[in-house]
């Protein structure tokens, strides 16, 4: 259970504090799949970033399973929205990286990655360098990489936000399948309000500080487990009109 | 046209070149007299590698050990000292001014100072040559380190590694395209160090033997000299490529051509022309409106 309470954030500036977000109070249930949406530059990616442990509030306190977050946890893992696979390493050796880093023995570092490389759909790849892969591929190595770590808690900024459609189809659809065999908390950034239904058990719609900062809460209805075929169906559609006219409401000026 | 006709094409040109370059030497120094002690005839150099051939693989030997341990020696304190410098905040603030006071400093500069301090022996040399390739190659590594993208950094951290671990598995292998080129410029460095070091002191080596050769005016074996010192400098700029190559299989090495790409569109005159009259006419009209 991830805890926010009283949170606010500012970046030191010339003019005093820049603030980003202010006094969120809110709380991400265990297994949750949680999506915030939010107009570029309501801070949705520096909250996350707090969750994480780069950043930490200027205000209030993030609890992690009533602890207060202080650094970075493997635990609290990040999926980012940037290309973050190494390129210097094969798929094998990005996958077992964290296992590796912390000292995992061999054997089961190579049952592991083995694990999730397939799990992904990468086997045969496993001596492929970043290069030769599409952009797609390289985010399935990031996605195997960090579930390797068996985090409890992952942390998703717009991962596929940089993806063509058919591509970012195909791993919403990933993602909800690997989600459904193991279950954990999920707290998933996105601009994208169709991605943000298809995922979550609950949207988050975050707006600017200039426009009363207010973080409002969508429960969602579908059924699981989901299909892209959902996307199509008219209570969804219903949905989706409804979130996309208080998006914009709350400003979002592009 | 295909790649390996224009590559025929461009090697064909080179040779040309080449052979033109030997016929205007060959025509002053033999059809036009000018005399050996300004530019010797390419039958003078031959004579001259001759005369030197007793003591050349003794000379050769002797600047290539110089050059070689002064490079490496220097390679290696530069980029521990640059890579220190990246991984702790309290070290650069400490050491990073007296770097930033001395690196400006000519290294040629302290070709006297440093015989008077280590004598003439070889130590001069090796210390002036390491001296110089690790300020390069630190400030170099340093600059690396900075600049390289932070994902990958925050990445790893988030994958549980240390700050160890991230600098061995990450900083590391990132930075290693980057410093190629840094590398390949101390390299040739490291060689114009010898020569001046070994102007000024040493008893054996190429340059040492070059001021001897240009003390009696024979410029044929000065400049056959110049010539091994190059074919030395490339020798070691070419074995830096091949570990480059090897060390870079994995960076997307951008193929950067400017080969065919043309832009259509450019104004002419008379289309700049026309385009101005026509403002002017637009212009007209709304006055008279």
């Amino acid at each position: 259970m991830i805890e926010f309470s009283n949170v606010s954030f500012g970046y030191p500036s010339k003019k005093g504090l820049a603030r980003i977000f202010e006094n969120l109070n809110f709380t991400i249930q265990d297994n949750e799949f949680f999506c915030l949406i939010g107009p570029s530059g309501c801070g949705k990616t520096t909250l996350l970033r707090n969750v994480a442990g780069f950043e930490h509030p200027t205000e209030g306190v993030i609890l992690n399973n009533g602890k207060p977050i202080e650094g970075i946890d493997y635990k609290r893992a990040m999926v980012f929205q940037d290309d973050a696979v190494f390129p210097w390493m094969t798929v094998y050796k990005n996958v077992e990286y964290g296992l590796k880093v912390r000292g995992v023995p061999e054997d089961i570092r190579k049952e592991k990655a083995g694990y999730y490389i397939r799990l992904v759909g990468l086997e045969g790849y496993e001596n492929a360098l970043p290069k030769e892969l599409s952009g797609g591929m390289r985010k399935r190595v990031d996605l195997a990489r960090v579930l390797a770590n068996e985090p409890d808690v992952l942390l998703m900024d717009e991962p596929f936000g940089a993806l063509d459609a058919m591509t970012k189809e195909s791993l919403q659809e990933k993602l909800v399948q690997i989600w459904n065999e193991s279950k954990r908390t999920i707290f998933f950034i996105t601009h994208d309000i169709e991605e943000a239904l298809f995922l979550g058990d609950r949207v988050g719609l975050l707006h600017r500080l200039s426009d009363g900062g207010e973080l409002t809460f969508y429960d969602i209805p579908f059924a699981r487990p989901r299909d892209i075929y959902l996307k199509q169906e008219p209570e969804f559609q219903i949905m989706r009109r409804d979130l996309t006219e208080k998006f914009h409401k709350c400003g979002n000026r592009g | 046209m295909t790649k390996d006709r224009s590559n025929i094409k461009t090697r064909f040109y080179v040779l040309l070149i080449c052979l033109f370059i030997f016929a205007v030497w060959c025509l002053l120094t033999y059809r036009m007299g000018v005399k050996a002690v300004i530019l010797p005839s390419p039958t003078d150099i031959v004579d001259a590698y001759i005369k030197l051939a007793p003591t050349l693989p003794e000379s050769i030997l002797a600047s290539l050990k110089i050059t070689l341990i002064g490079f490496a020696i220097g390679a290696a304190v530069g980029l521990l000292m640059g890579l220190v410098m990246g991984y702790s905040k309290s070290f650069l603030q400490v050491i990073g001014p007296f770097m930033e006071i001395t690196r400006p400093i000519p290294v040629f500069a302290l070709i006297p100072l440093f015989m008077l301090w280590f004598g003439i022996g070889i130590m001069p040399q090796v210390l002036l040559i390491a001296l110089g390739v690790s300020s390069v190659l630190g400030v170099q590594t340093y600059e690396a380190i900075r600049n390289m993208p932070v994902i990958y950094v925050r990445a790893a951290f988030n994958l549980g590694a240390t700050k160890m671990q991230v600098f061995k598995t990450v900083v590391i292998p990132c930075i290693v395209p980057h410093l190629i080129g840094a590398v390949r410029v101390a390299a040739a460095t490291s060689w114009g160090l010898d020569v001046c070091a070994e102007f000024m002191g040493v008893q054996t080596g190429l340059g040492h033997t070059m001021i001897i050769q240009q003390n009696y005016l024979n410029t044929p074996q000065v400049l056959a000299i110049v010539l091994i010192y190059s074919v030395l400098a490339i020798g070691l700029d070419q074995i830096i490529r091949v570990i480059e190559r090897r060390a870079t299989t994995w960076t997307e090495r951008s193929s950067l051509s400017f080969e065919g790409l043309t832009v259509e569109g450019k104004m002419s005159r008379k289309e700049k022309q026309a385009e101005r009259e026509a403002l002017k006419a637009l212009k007209k009209t709304k006055m008279e409106e």
